[in-house]
Parts: C-alpha cells; sequence; structure tokens
C-alpha cells in the first residue's frame, strides 16, 4: 500500500467517526420520553389489510372522498386527480383538469362533490369547477391564507396568518369580507403561529370542525360558525408545546431553532369520532413496535372520552402519510407509493363506535 | 485501445500541474463561497443548523466553527508549501459534510438544511453527487500531489523538494 491511500482512508475513517459521534451524542428519542400514560389497544387484527394500489408516483394526498371514492391529487403532477373506488381500489379514473394557464405557487386541490376547488394562499386564489367536466374558473378573490378548507359549495374555512398571529376567517361568496375569529387558537410560549400549529377538519355528518393542534395534546371542535363547541385532550402529558422559536433578523421572519416535539401529526375525522396518529409512546407500549407502525387513538368528539388504539402497519417499512376513515368500516392508507385498505372490525366493545362504522 | 480506466489517470498525470491548480480552485472557490455566506449571517445559520438532531445541543460552537475551519483550509489550499495538507483538510471536511447528509437523510424526521447561497438550492440527492464529486477531486489531487518517491517515507509536499535536497 501506498502512503497516501494509508493517510487518505485514516482521513476518512476521522471524518466518519466524527459524525458517528455527533449521532451518538445527539439527544435521543425525544418521543419515547414522555411515557406517562397508557393506551387502551384493540385486540390484535382489529385491522386487517384488504387491498393494495400502487399509485405509480409519490407526491398524492387526499383531495376528498365521496360515497364509495376517493379523489387524490400530487403535489408534483398539479393537472390531474385520480378518483379511487374505495370498495375493490379499482376503477381508477385519471381526471385532467382544465384552467386555462393557472399560474400557481402553493395550489392544493380539494375535491367536494359536485364541485371541486383550487385554492393557493400565497398567489391568492379559490378556483372552482365541477366534478362532471373539470373545469375550473375563478371563484373568489380571496385574501392571503395558509389553509383552506371547503365547508359548503361555496363557503371557506381559512387559516390565515397576520402579524405573527394565526386565526380562523370565514369567508363566502358574495361576501365583501371574511368574518375574522381571532380568538380560538390559544398561542403559547408568548408565540402565535408554531405554537398553534395544527390541522382543521369537517365532519359533515355532524356539521362540526374539529382543530388539532400539531405540537400538544388538544383539540377543540366548532360549529360551521366559529362558535367553540368543546375542547378536548389527547391522553399524552404534553400540555405545553415543546418547540423553541427564534426570529432571523436579517429577513424579520420566526423559525424553529430545535426539533420540535410533535405531538399529532396527522388525523382523521368521521361521523364524530376522531383519528388520531400520536407521535408519542405510551408507558405501555413496546418501543419496537411503536417504531415499527403508525399508532392510531380513537376519541368520541361528543365527550371528548378516549376510546382505544390500534396500529396501522408500515408498508416497505415505510409509515403511512395520510389516512382516511370511509364508510363500511374502511380505513385508507396513503403510503409513499401505495394507497392500502383496512378493514376493521366491529366486535371490539365500543358502543358508540360500534354504530357509527 | 487503452481502456478507459487506465487513460483517465494518465491524463490526470500528463497535466498534472494544471490538474492540481484546478482542483484547489475549485475547493477555495467552494469553501470561501460557503463560510463568507454563513459568516455574513451567523445568526440565522445558528438557528438553522440548531433545527437539526444532530447538532442541536452544539449549534453555537458549530455556527462559528465550520466556517472559521473552512477558511482555514481553503488558506492551506492557496499557499503551494502547504497544499498536501489542505487537501487532506478538503478531504475530510467533504467525508464529514457527506457522512452527515446521510446520517441526517436515514435517522432523522427532521431534514434542515444549512448550506450557505446558492448551495440552499440544491436537493439531497445532488448535494450527496456533488459532495462525491468533491471528494473524488481531493483524492484525485492528493494522489498527485504526492511525489512518487516520497510515497513510502514520510510525504513532504510537493513545494519543499528543492530545499530539502
Amino acid at each position: 500500500m501506498k502512503r497516501p491511500s494509508i493517510l487518505m482512508l485514516i482521513t476518512f475513517l476521522f471524518g466518519i467517526c466524527i459524525v458517528l459521534a455527533l449521532h451518538i451524542a445527539a439527544p435521543k428519542k425525544e418521543n419515547h420520553k414522555h411515557a406517562g400514560f397508557e393506551r387502551l389497544f384493540a385486540p390484535e387484527g382489529f385491522i386487517q389489510p384488504i387491498d393494495t394500489l400502487d399509485l405509480g408516483r409519490h407526491g398524492y394526498y387526499f383531495a376528498g372522498t365521496d360515497a364509495g371514492k376517493v379523489f387524490l391529487a400530487n403535489r408534483s403532477a398539479v393537472g390531474y386527480v385520480l378518483e379511487i373506488n374505495t370498495q375493490n381500489l379499482r376503477d381508477t379514473t385519471y381526471h385532467i383538469i382544465n384552467a386555462d394557464n393557472l399560474k400557481y405557487k402553493a395550489l392544493d386541490v380539494k375535491v367536494n362533490p359536485p364541485y371541486f376547488f383550487l385554492m393557493d394562499g400565497i398567489m391568492p386564489f379559490i378556483y372552482r369547477g365541477s366534478t362532471t367536466n373539470w373545469v375550473a374558473t375563478s371563484y373568489i378573490d380571496s385574501t392571503y391564507f395558509v389553509n383552506a378548507l371547503p365547508l359548503s359549495d361555496s363557503t371557506f374555512a381559512l387559516t390565515k396568518i397576520t402579524n405573527f398571529k394565526t386565526s380562523f376567517h370565514k369567508i363566502i361568496k358574495g361576501n365583501k369580507e371574511p368574518e375574522i375569529f381571532p380568538d380560538l387558537l390559544e398561542e403559547q410560549g408568548g408565540e402565535g403561529v408554531f405554537s398553534t400549529y395544527g390541522t382543521i377538519h369537517y365532519d359533515k355528518t355532524n356539521d362540526q370542525l374539529v382543530y388539532v393542534y400539531l405540537y400538544r395534546n388538544e383539540y377543540f371542535t366548532m360549529d360551521t360558525n366559529f362558535n367553540l363547541l368543546s375542547r378536548g385532550n389527547t391522553i399524552d402529558t404534553i400540555s405545553q408545546v415543546k418547540i423553541v422559536v427564534d426570529k432571523i433578523a436579517s429577513e424579520n421572519s420566526l423559525t424553529m431553532s430545535s426539533p420540535p416535539l410533535t405531538v399529532n401529526p396527522k388525523n382523521s375525522v368521521y361521523k364524530g369520532f376522531l383519528f388520531n396518529n400520536s407521535n408519542l409512546l405510551a408507558g405501555n407500549e413496546d418501543p419496537d413496535l411503536f417504531e415499527k407502525a403508525s399508532v392510531i387513538d380513537v376519541y368520541h368528539l361528543k365527550d371528548g372520552s378516549y376510546q382505544f388504539s390500534f396500529y396501522i402497519p408500515s408498508l416497505k417499512k415505510k409509515k403511512i402519510k395520510a389516512f382516511r376513515i370511509v364508510e363500511n368500516s374502511t380505513l385508507l392508507g396513503l403510503y409513499e407509493h401505495e394507497m392500502v385498505t383496512f378493514k376493521m372490525s366491529k366486535p371490539f366493545k365500543t358502543k358508540n363506535l360500534l354504530t357509527a362504522l | 485501445m487503452k481502456p478507459i480506466l487506465t487513460a483517465f489517470p494518465n491524463f490526470f498525470r500528463r497535466h498534472k500541474g494544471i490538474v492540481i491548480e484546478v482542483i484547489c480552485f475549485l475547493f477555495i472557490l467552494l469553501f470561501v463561497y460557503a463560510a463568507v455566506s454563513k459568516l455574513a449571517d451567523v445568526q440565522k445559520f445558528q438557528v438553522q443548523i440548531g433545527q437539526s438532531p444532530l447538532l442541536t445541543n452544539i449549534a453555537g460552537f458549530t455556527a462559528w466553527f465550520i466556517p472559521i475551519i473552512e477558511i482555514v483550509v481553503a488558506l492551506l489550499l492557496a499557499w503551494p508549501r502547504l497544499r498536501l495538507y489542505g487537501l487532506y483538510g478538503a478531504f475530510a471536511l467533504m467525508v464529514i459534510f457527506t457522512a452527515y447528509i446521510i446520517a441526517i437523510l436515514s435517522f432523522s424526521e427532521h431534514i434542515p438544511c444549512s448550506c450557505g447561497g446558492v448551495l440552499e438550492k440544491l436537493g439531497w440527492t445532488e448535494h450527496l453527487i456533488f459532495n462525491i464529486v468533491y471528494i473524488a477531486l481531493a483524492a484525485i489531487g492528493i494522489l498527485l500531489l504526492t511525489p512518487p518517491r516520497y510515497q513510502r517515507e514520510d510525504f513532504t509536499p510537493l513545494g519543499e523538494q528543492g530545499y530539502s535536497h
């Protein structure tokens, strides 16, 4: 062996060792450290995979559901919507959206038959079209928003940030100004953007809205006029957000300056029940099992009671990206490249859930 | 026709001087650019690397240490006598950066980026390829710069040949 190759090998190993040392010294598994609560698991076999559909590409997200079908839109191929029959995962249809030369920056497609919506909070605009011909035309000259959720054919719930503070707005076609509801989101740590991050859901059956905080164990329900109906807590112990926010002075922007502790990353609402994918390990859980699957906790929104938990398995070692509950006790799991339908069994004795599913 | 594997080293050996100059120039450009764009806004860099699970506890130290090391290596590369040390330094830095990218991509849920300037626009895969190309450049530079007769003894940088013998 020649001298430089040995020296280079030593240098190489030195470099690897530094990163290994960093990796070993790095704070571990923050989501395993707050296990001061327990989960009640449904009997094994509560959910059974039924069908798998290879979507052929990644970047899909749920755009909407309708009786017996689900609509997927794609982040990288924004021009079309994939319609899939949820009962057999066949009969897939590609709908090509026609919205002549629409310029977009953060396009979000939502399907709420008989209409579909193209929404962009940065440009900003809301386009509407019919799901019979998939032609979209400008519908509302909207204000800027972070997220928009169609509540009906002509009403939208917007999440907006103004002056480093997040609030809900309701916008109705024909009304000039959106209505503002500033007091529903509660900030923590004197910071109103990151500490109030979360997901808003619309429960069509009960005509109510559900907001689940991302960084704390809390959710609340509202009617569609943004009147607070109830507040509830998820079973974990994170009542205060664990995030560190710093300002980048040169850009006058706020950003997180340490990895945040995510509590409720993904959720879905169905007929008065909240299905919440928690990021936190419980005291009575096997950490390996927890890491290999996505745990779902079920809550009854009417009284905020915790029902039970179950795991959605990973596919090709990847956890679900998103999930939805639809009729016939079916759970739709969206993975990187695939969609899988799971059947939830009814024998589990939870009185309320039995009737809902 | 010569196999391509031997044709390449021959090309590098024949144009040794210019190849070494180009490699050093590329490294100096990279490190000075990266260091200056970090130092120009250290506070932002510090906040950004704080988001990294591997660096969050030592963000304050790293935010200064990395750009300073980059400048030191660039200076070594600019000085012909110390060029070989500079290339080893550059090689080590690129290995560290690459191992860091692989570590963050495979073990972490949050993948922040805090490379300076236009490098921020690279995707992680492009970044990986970019780094591997640079590692290869450093290796080529080291092999070319180490004089054959010193390869079995303690290496002496090329610039010192005339003085020591």
